[in-house]
C-alpha cells in the first residue's frame, strides 16, 4: 500500500516537471481564473449565464462584461506575462536569481518616463512604452555601468545594491513630477505599487505590442538565452558574441518591463517570483523557462488582481499591493537560499 | 586542412588590471602538434590562453589564424577552428550534460538551425570518447568534480575545431582520467590532425605528450623547444624555484623534486 502510494508520488513528481504537463495546467488556470474574474465583482454574475452574457448585446450584463471587465483580463494576463519573461530574461543577463525589473530599478525608470510623458504630452496614448522603454534602459545601462567594474560577472549583492540606488532614484523622479503635477499624473499610490483599475481596451492596445514583441523575440533567440548561462569565457570560446547577446537580452527585458509599467504601474515581484519558482520546477532551459514563465506570470497576475477586488469588496486592494505582501517574504527566502 | 595560430609580441593585461601579465610573447600552435604551457601559478599561461582564444585583447602585439588577425574574424567562424575551455568553465544548476556538450556544436548551426545529423554524431562520439554516455541525462550539479571536467572536454570536443586551447585539462581527474583525457588529445593530434596547446602543471606529462614545451615565467616565455631540452634542472629551479633532478628512464623523462631552492639563488 505505502509502496503504491509512494510510487504513485514519484510518477506525480516527474509529471509535475515536465513542461507539457505544466504549459497545460497553468493555461487551465489562466482560463478557470478568467471565468472566475469575468463571474466575480459588485455586480456578480452566474458562471451558467455567462456565454449568453458575453456574447448578446441585449443582455444587461454585457456592456460591463465586455468593456469592464474583459479588458481588465486580458490586460491582466498581457501585464503578468511581460514580467515574468522580464525577469527571467534578466536574471540570466545579470546572473542573479534576485533580479527583477521591479525591484532593480528598471520599472521605476520606466514609471519615471511614463509620468514624465504623460504630464508633458496628455495624448501620448500608444507611444507611452516607447517612452518607458527609454527609461527603463536609462537605469538599466546606470545599473551596468555602475555594478560591472572589469570584466567578470559582479557579485549578486553588489547588483542588488546598484539596483537600490537606481530605485531610489527613479522614486525620487516620480514623487517630484507628482508633487508638481498632482492634477495630470495618475494616482500616487495606485501607481507606485501597481494597480489595474479602470483597464480599458485602449490600454491592452497599449501594452499588447512590445508584450508581443518582446516575448516573440526573446523566444526566436533562446539559443543564444541559453548559452548566456554559461560563463563568459565558455560562451566566448563557442562562439557566442557575449557582450551583444547580453545587450540584446537587457533591451528585451526592458521592452517588456516598459509596456507593463505604462498600464499598470510599478508591479514588482512577478519577476521573481514567476521565473524562480519555474526554474526549480523545470530547471534553467530557456526553450521551456520562457513560455512557463509568460502563462506563469499571466496567471498570478489575474489572480491577484481578482482578489484583490473581490476579498475586501467593495474597497479594492491594488493588485501590487497583494504581490508585495507575496513577493517580500519569497525574497528573503530566495536571500537565504542563494546568497550565502 | 592546416592551421596556424600565432601570438605575435603579444602585450595584455586583465581589463581592470594595472600592470601586463603577458610581456612581449611570442609563440605558435600548428594542426597536428601538441604543445604544452608550463610555469609557476601566475606566470601568465591563462592570459596566454584568453589572448589567444580572443577573450582578453592585447594592448600590443597581434594574434594571427594562418596569417590573418584574428579580429576581423568572425567570433563564431573563430570558434568553428579554435576551441577554446577556460580553467573553471561554469553553468547554473539544472543542465543536462548532453545539453552542454550539445553547447559545443553552436560554431556550427545557424541562428535559428535545429541539430542536424552531423551535430548528433559529433555530441554522440565526444560523450563516448569522456566515457559519458551513462551520465547524458545527468544534470551537471549531480556530477564529481572530475566528472564534470569531462563533460567540459567533450563539450570542446565536439566542437571539432582544427585547433584546441585547454587550461589545465586534467586538473581535477583521478589518474586513470587524467590519462584518458591526454590519450583523447594524443590521438586527436595523430588520427585528426588537431592542433593542441595545453597548460599543464605535471612536468612529466608535459615531457610525455608535447612536441614542444613552453616555460612561462612572470609574464615571459622563458624557453620553447623539445621537452628533452627545455625541461633542464636550472630551468626547473629558476621557474618554479624547487631543486630538482631530471633523468631520462626507459625513454621517458623523470623530474624528481628534492626541495624548495636557495633563496639566495633564486635571486
Amino acid at each position: 500500500m505505502i509502496a503504491a502510494w509512494r510510487r504513485l508520488a514519484l510518477r506525480f513528481r516527474r509529471l509535475r516537471a515536465h513542461p507539457a504537463f505544466l504549459v497545460t495546467a497553468l493555461g487551465v488556470g489562466c482560463a478557470a481564473a478568467g471565468a472566475f474574474a469575468l463571474c466575480a465583482g459588485a455586480v456578480e454574475v452566474p458562471l451558467r449565464g455567462l456565454v449568453p452574457a458575453l456574447f448578446d448585446r441585449s443582455q444587461p450584463m454585457h456592456s460591463l462584461l465586455v468593456d469592464v471587465r474583459l479588458p481588465r483580463i486580458v490586460g491582466a494576463l498581457l501585464v503578468g506575462a511581460s514580467l515574468g519573461c522580464a525577469g527571467a530574461l534578466m536574471q540570466t543577463v545579470v546572473r542573479n536569481p534576485l533580479a527583477d525589473p521591479g525591484l532593480i530599478g528598471v520599472s521605476a525608470g520606466a514609471g519615471a518616463a511614463v509620468l514624465i510623458a504623460i504630464v508633458t504630452h496628455p495624448e501620448v496614448g500608444m507611444a507611452l512604452p516607447f517612452f518607458a522603454f527609454l527609461g527603463a534602459s536609462t537605469a538599466l545601462a546606470l545599473l551596468v555601468a555602475s555594478a560591472w567594474t572589469g570584466a567578470r560577472t559582479p557579485a549578486p549583492l553588489r547588483i542588488i545594491l546598484a539596483g537600490v540606488a537606481m530605485q531610489a532614484l527613479g522614486f525620487g523622479l516620480i514623487a517630484i513630477v507628482q508633487f508638481f503635477f498632482a492634477d495630470r499624473a495618475p494616482a500616487f499610490v495606485a501607481f507606485v505599487v501597481g494597480s489595474l483599475n479602470g483597464m480599458s481596451w485602449q490600454d491592452v492596445r497599449v501594452v499588447a505590442l512590445p508584450t508581443a514583441l518582446g516575448t516573440g523575440a526573446a523566444l526566436l533567440a533562446v539559443r543564444s538565452l541559453n548559452l548566456l548561462l554559461l560563463d563568459d569565457a565558455t560562451a566566448g570560446g563557442i562562439g557566442l558574441g557575449v557582450r551583444r547577446a547580453r545587450l540584446a537580452a537587457s533591451a528585451l527585458s526592458a521592452l517588456l518591463a516598459a509596456g507593463a509599467v505604462s498600464v499598470a504601474g510599478l508591479v514588482a515581484f512577478v519577476g521573481l517570483i514567476v521565473p524562480n519558482g519555474i526554474r526549480l520546477l523545470c530547471g534553467p532551459d530557456h526553450r521551456v523557462l520562457l513560455p512557463l514563465c509568460a502563462l506563469g506570470g499571466a496567471l498570478l497576475v489575474l489572480v491577484a488582481d481578482t482578489l484583490g477586488r473581490t476579498v475586501v469588496a467593495p474597497l479594492e486592494l491594488p493588485v501590487g499591493a497583494l504581490l508585495s505582501l507575496i513577493g517580500g517574504p519569497y525574497f528573503l527566502v530566495l536571500l537565504r537560499r542563494k546568497l550565502t | 586542412m592546416s592551421a596556424v595560430l600565432e601570438a605575435q609580441r603579444i602585450h595584455a593585461r586583465h581589463p581592470a588590471g594595472e600592470h601586463d601579465v603577458l610581456r612581449d610573447v611570442s609563440l605558435s600552435v600548428r594542426s597536428g602538434e601538441i604543445v604544452v604551457l608550463l610555469g609557476p601559478n601566475g606566470s601568465g599561461k591563462s592570459s596566454l590562453l584568453a589572448v589567444l582564444g580572443g577573450e582578453i585583447p592585447p594592448r600590443q602585439g597581434r594574434v594571427l589564424l594562418d596569417g590573418e588577425d584574428a579580429r576581423r574574424i568572425s567570433r563564431k567562424a573563430f570558434a568553428r577552428r579554435v576551441a577554446r575551455l577556460p580553467q573553471e568553465p561554469g553553468c547554473p544548476e539544472g543542465i543536462t550534460v548532453a545539453a552542454i556538450v550539445a553547447c559545443g556544436r553552436n560554431p556550427h548551426r545557424g541562428l535559428f538551425s535545429p541539430l542536424g545529423e552531423a551535430d548528433r554524431a559529433a555530441i554522440g562520439s565526444a560523450l563516448s570518447a569522456m566515457g559519458l554516455s551513462d551520465l547524458a541525462h545527468r544534470p551537471m550539479e549531480r556530477l564529481s568534480g572530475g566528472e564534470r571536467r569531462r563533460v567540459w572536454l567533450a563539450m570542446v570536443l565536439a566542437q571539432e575545431a582544427e585547433l584546441l586551447l585547454l587550461d589545465e585539462p586534467t586538473a581535477a581527474l583521478d589518474l586513470r582520467h587524467q590519462w584518458e583525457v591526454l590519450d583523447v588529445l594524443a590521438r586527436a593530434a595523430r588520427d585528426r590532425g588537431v592542433g593542441v596547446l595545453a597548460a599543464l602543471h605535471d612536468l612529466e606529462q608535459a615531457a610525455a605528450l608535447a612536441q614542444r614545451v613552453a616555460i612561462m615565467h612572470r609574464g615571459r616565455v622563458y624557453d620553447v623547444g623539445p621537452p628533452e631540452r627545455c625541461l633542464r634542472e636550472e630551468a626547473i629551479r629558476d621557474v618554479y624555484q624547487v631543486d630538482a633532478s631530471v633523468a631520462k628512464e626507459d625513454g621517458a623523462l623523470r623530474v624528481r623534486v628534492r626541495g624548495p631552492a636557495d633563496p639566495i639563488r633564486s635571486l
